[in-house]
């Protein structure tokens, strides 16, 4: 950073001048010397030269000065939004939205626009490395790609059996998982077990359990906010973090000023004020767990008022049968009069939609709250309607089948167990951090220890890189060939297309080729199922097969030219609308499930709920290695370059401390110090810290912030329902400590804002 | 010649920014995409502490009311390219002025860095390199061949993207069309997902900005001091009909 | 470099100490010299921006004009881009693998297309990096390459005939037809 040396304070300056000049001068020495100085200047050659390097083959398609843009797509969420970079001499300079994409139809976030610091961030890896030092000791010796290849069949060749393998994969390309996936069945070995912490906050894995009981299909619904008239988002930071930020923003604000004369209504149930909510006409502080109960309740009324127009809600009666609308009114902390006036105008709407969120999803009883959220869909009509929910688009074709979602957490704590036992001799990671992304209680980091041989996938030194005894650094995504189908996806089948913007910076090697790599090494059944000779082979025989659909928005004569127009636009793409209309299962005949959320810790000696949330600017921590995103302000609190616990203002006052004070907080399984944040828009028994700084590793700009992960305190308890991980159901307590830590805040908060310039 | 037209010193071009508040989520997507696109150095947690951040455009967040009825809305900020700019008189080198099509101009190799125009400003959207901007290697590969990089003492501010202005009138030139209302996009409102940000010429009645400058929502900023601001802003919380 | 800078200064000194000898005061003879020594700067600051850099092959812009080449045959971008470029290796090596084989310089050429080398010409015409200087609007306005850079194809080595500053710039700028000038006096169309 910047240097912060300040000005000499006087004395200083003053006995620094009495050392160089012990004499006073007069003014006619002043001026000689200042003459002759000048004079000096005048004997400097006033022009240096400067090199122009022209290119020896200069690539067809650059014209110098000019930019060439190339398509890809965003790896940044697991949204998949398609993107340009603009690239000049063969350096990216700026990525945007593709505007022919679908999905974010040229709009892109604030982490997809941050991309080029991960790709030219200075603490990549520059090549494959072993940790010479041992694990932890961050000293690596450079190695030679077909020694680590080697090296890594060896010890795969080496086992004692198959089983003893462990791929765990985080956001992982659709393609690298399919050739993981057939390497290790091959080999005799288990799947990758996936876990991503992004996708355990927004609920993606309990979204795709919801999809599959409800509508039988594990597809995740689409809502089509941009037609509604009343939107009802139960825990869905829709416009922030969840799913597809940018689609939904989007939708977003086509839904308020795309039409004429109406500018929806949108309610956000939520126990903390998001940036989503901000943006809603109104904010239900509802009790943490209890969205579920106030969907119950607005479904109960809806049915036995005979509200709105969509007919007989007789069908309907059954879910509701158990409901008692004063028990979950109470049970939720929302007034029975809000309750009415809201099921009034869901009902009443023309079109409406009810969008259970991630934030329900990380309760143990999120399932059940999901379902009765969906339900309510069904009450108005809603399902496969325009301005309701949809189903997304699969892959176009088997090959191209997004693959299975997240594994649940229940199937993550299993590989920690067997770790753990010692039953895994080498653990393979790709694309996730889980040192720092699982909650400490999970033991990863002493499972760690137990398995012998540890090799990561990572560009970048993290948290588990650290623990790894050889790294095979990965391309950054904006070097990488791949594919993805969105999901949630867009209006139509969508297939983005991700290509190599620049060439590769350092001697790094796309997973997909090393898994290549090490099929051919294997021969027999393993090169057998893995034939082709690299990644972009593989990926266009993949892809080639949707050449030739009547579907497609475009289409070539050869599969080259097919493969070139692919490259182009940036993917494949129907040309007409082709919305999913899901179909309903028999849950919807059956009364809805009750269930209470259950939470970590004693109410008498952890008096508030925690709500670790993804942070819009650093995502799951994945962003605070990007020195413009820790710049970039917090949406709410403005804080820059920090982390911080944020505090109702009565809880606050309770407790004796202001902003900037520093608090312990403490769960049943872990204790961090954080500075406070008085927060207006969060309940009194709810405190709430962003997940995403705390690094001890993962580069300077991600080491530079003194903060902690929110995940130490985090019990490691899941929703029974989906196994999904219940991040929200943990308990904590607050403390004093009398230190204070100035925050980096955009906005002042003594009122002098920036009348002095800094 | 016709497309003489492009040529927005020659016409009688006012290019504004609309400001949709009834769009804007307060994402911050403008604020990182202002960053990668003109050059904005990062200054560390311990400068942005002191308020000396970099931003050419922040995003205002202000809190209304107590809980539970809370409610927060945001504003984004930045050079309001005031008609009667106050920043425009004070400098002592003329670093700072009002060119013909609207826009209030920064030359950066004539600014010596006395910072008046900073403190003149009242929206205060000017920002000041007080250090020398690092881009620790190979960050300076990612660096916009097309906006000056400054150093140490030089103020800078929202241009609205001038360099793609300037690109898009020469490109049309040379291909002999005129530029159509749209084509040309700042850095931010390009990438607004939510579209709150439209840019656009308010000489002409037809385009989108001029539509928008139009409707009963529009505001400007501190009116009341007579900066006339080419930056328009439409209230949230209702519609345009 | 420091040698006849050195030539320079020795007669100087020399004519000082005849000055001090005529008892000339101190002040008066240092003003002498620093007046000596500023205008030296000067002049020598001016020769430079005139002066022909040197090139790691001598190429004479001569001979390839007068065999016939066009300006845009080489330096291609000109018209469609602010930079006009410089021809790569393989646009060079194009002619020279069978045209004048047997010169040194062509024989350093073909070292560097053999070794896949850029070669590091040194650039003549030069502006600061906060001037935007965009050739395709400049030949598009019907200008010729010879107004800024000279007879350049008359050139054995490549040189600057004139010092590019903005009051040159200005010059032509500021003769446009009065409809040009308010866009072309424009601080913001060269600085941005």
């Amino acid at each position: 950073m910047n240097q912060d040396e300040g000005i000499l304070n006087d004395n200083a300056l003053r006995l620094t001048l009495k050392v160089i000049m012990p004499k006073t001068l007069t003014r006619r020495e002043f001026l000689k010397i200042a003459a002759g100085a000048t004079a000096a200047t005048g004997l400097a050659p006033a022009i240096r030269s400067i090199v122009i390097e022209p290119f020896v083959r200069p690539p067809e398609e650059l014209l110098p000065g000019q930019a060439t843009w190339y398509a890809s797509t965003c790896r940044q969420c697991p949204a998949g939004c398609g993107i340009i970079v603009r690239t000049i001499n063969g350096r990216a300079k700026k990525i945007e939205g593709n505007p022919l994409h679908p999905l974010n139809r040229g709009k892109l976030c604030a982490r997809g626009q941050a991309g080029l610091q991960v790709l030219y961030n200075p603490d990549r890896l520059k090549n494959a490395v072993r940790q010479s030092g041992g694990r932890s000791s961050r000293q690596f010796e450079p190695l030679y790609w077909p020694e680590a290849l080697d090296l890594l069949s060896d010890k795969i060749a080496a086992l004692s059996s198959a089983e003893r393998i462990a791929f765990l994969g985080g956001l992982m390309p659709s393609h690298v998982y399919r050739l993981a996936a057939r390497l290790l069945e091959t080999l005799g070995a288990a799947p990758p077990v996936i876990y991503d912490l992004q996708s355990a906050l927004e609920g993606r894995g309990a979204a795709s359990q919801l999809s599959q009981a409800f509508f039988g299909a594990p597809d995740l619904p689409v809502y089509d906010i941009s037609q509604s008239d009343v939107v009802l988002s139960f825990g869905a930071n829709l416009l922030e973090t969840w799913m597809s930020p940018v689609a939904q923003s989007a939708a977003y604000g086509a839904m308020r000023q795309g039409g004429m004369g109406s500018r929806g209504l949108f309610v956000q149930f939520e126990p903390r004020l998001s940036a989503t909510a901000a943006s809603a006409d109104e904010w239900i502080p509802v009790r943490p767990g209890a969205e579920g109960f106030v969907a119950l309740a607005i479904g109960r009324i809806i049915v036995e008022e005979r509200l709105g127009h969509v007919g007989s809600h007789r069908t309907q009666a059954v879910l509701y049968q158990n409901v008692d609308v004063r028990e979950m009114a109470t049970a939720s902390d929302v007034p029975v009069e809000t309750l009415r006036r809201l099921a009034g105008a869901f009902a009443d709407a023309d079109r409406a939609v009810a969008i259970p969120g991630g934030y329900l999803a990380g309760q143990r009883n999120g399932f059940s709250s999901m379902l009765a959220v969906q339900a309510l869909n069904l009450v108005v009509a809603q399902v496969g309607r325009e301005g309701g929910v949809f189903l997304s688009n699969p892959g176009p074709t088997a090959a191209l089948r997004q693959n299975l979602s997240v594994n649940a957490f229940d199937e993550v704590m299993d590989l920690i167990v067997r770790m753990k036992a010692g039953e895994i001799d080498l653990l393979l990671v790709h694309g996730a951090n889980p040192m720092y992304e699982l909650p400490a209680a999970a033991g990863f980091a002493e499972a760690i220890t137990r398995v012998p041989f540890v090799v990561s996938f990572s560009p970048f030194v993290d948290e588990t890189a650290v623990w790894a005894d050889l790294i095979l650094p990965d391309h950054t995504y904006l070097e990488s060939w791949g594919y993805q189908v969105p999901s949630p996806g867009a209006d139509r089948p969508v297939v983005s297309s991700q290509q190599p913007v620049v060439r590769p910076l350092y001697d790094t090697l796309a997973a997909a080729d090393v898994l290549l790599g090490l099929a051919a090494r294997f021969g027999g059944k393993p090169a057998e199922a893995l034939p082709w000779e690299d990644e972009a082979s593989y990926l266009e025989e993949t892809v080639g097969e949707l050449h030739g659909s009547s579907l497609g928005a475009y289409d070539a004569r050869t599969p080259s030219g097919f493969w070139a127009l692919w490259r182009q636009y940036g993917g494949w793409w129907s040309e007409k609308k082709i919305r999913r209309e899901p179909e309903l299962t028999e849950v919807v005949q059956k009364p809805l499930p009750i269930s209470d959320p259950q939470f970590e810790g004693d109410p008498e000696d952890y008096p508030f709920h925690l709500y670790p949330y993804s942070s819009i600017i650093l995502s799951d921590g994945r962003g605070a290695n990007l020195p413009w995103l820790q710049e970039a302000p917090d949406p709410m609190t403005t804080v820059q370059w920090g982390m911080w616990v944020e505090l109702n203002p009565k809880t606050a006052s309770a407790l004796g401390v202001s902003d900037n004070d520093i608090v312990q907080v403490e769960s049943p399984h872990g204790m961090l110090e954080a500075p406070v944040v008085i927060y207006p828009g969060i309940r009194p028994d709810v405190v709430a810290i962003p997940v995403g700084q705390g690094h001890q590793d993962y580069g300077r700009f991600a080491q530079a912030v003194s903060g902690s992960n929110p995940l130490v305190l985090v019990a490691p308890v899941t929703d029974p329902s989906t196994g999904a991980l219940a991040w929200g159901a943990t308990r904590v307590r607050l403390k004093p400590t009398g230190r204070k830590q100035i925050l980096a805040r955009l906005e002042s908060l003594d009122g002098n804002g920036r009348e002095s310039l800094g | 010649m016709a497309t003489d037209a492009n040529l927005s010193v020659e016409n009688d071009r006012r290019w504004v920014l609309v400001v949709d508040l009834d769009r804007c989520t307060g994402c911050q997507a403008c604020v990182v995409a202002c960053h990668a696109e003109n050059n904005i150095p990062v200054v560390g947690e311990k400068q942005a502490a002191y308020g000396r951040w970099m931003h050419w455009i922040i995003i205002q967040r202000y809190w209304e009311g107590e809980y539970p009825n809370v409610k927060a809305r945001f504003m984004p900020v930045m050079c309001q390219q005031c008609t009667e700019a106050p920043c425009e008189p004070v400098c002592p080198v003329f670093a700072t002025y009002h060119n013909a099509e609207g826009l209030n101009a920064q030359i950066y190799n004539r600014c010596i860095g006395t910072r008046f125009c900073g403190s003149a400003c009242p929206y205060k959207v000017r920002t000041y390199n007080w250090f020398r901007p690092e881009f620790p290697e190979p960050l300076t590969e990612q660096l916009n061949p097309d906006v000056t990089v400054r150093t140490r003492g030089i103020m800078e501010k929202c241009t609205f993207c001038i360099q793609r202005i300037r690109r898009a009138e020469i490109d049309s030139q040379a291909e002999g069309r005129i530029l159509a209302d749209g084509e040309i996009q700042p850095a931010c409102v390009q990438t607004c997902p939510t579209s709150a940000l439209v840019f656009g010429d308010l000489g002409d009645p037809d385009s989108r900005a001029s539509q928008l400058a139009r409707s009963h929502r529009s505001f400007r900023l501190l009116p009341e001091l007579g900066t006339d601001p080419g930056v328009i802003y439409l209230k949230g919380g209702e519609t345009n009909v | 470099m420091a040698g006849w800078r050195g030539a320079i200064l020795l007669p100087a000194l020399k004519f000082i100490s005849c000055v001090t000898d005529m008892k000339l005061s101190w002040s008066f003879s240092f003003l002498i010299v620093l007046i000596a020594v500023v205008l030296t700067g000067v002049i020598l600051t001016h020769a430079q921006v005139r002066a022909a850099p040197e090139q790691p092959i001598a190429y004479s812009h001569r001979t390839h004009v007068e065999a016939g080449v066009q300006c845009l045959y080489c330096h291609t971008s000109a018209l469609r881009s602010e930079i006009a470029g410089i021809p790569s290796v393989q646009k060079c090596m194009g002619c020279h693998v069978v045209i004048a084989t047997d010169r040194d310089a062509i024989r350093t050429l073909a070292g560097y297309w053999e070794r896949s080398e850029p070669i590091p010409w040194v650039r003549v015409s030069r502006q600061p990096e906060f001037v935007y200087f965009n050739h395709q609007a400049h030949l598009g306005a019907g200008e010729n390459c010879e107004t800024c850079h000279g007879d350049v194809g008359r050139m054995t080595v490549t040189r600057p005939v004139v010092k590019m500053d903005m009051g040159w710039c200005l010059d032509c700028h500021l003769k446009q037809p009065e409809i040009k000038v308010a866009r072309l006096a424009d601080c913001l169309t060269c600085h941005k």
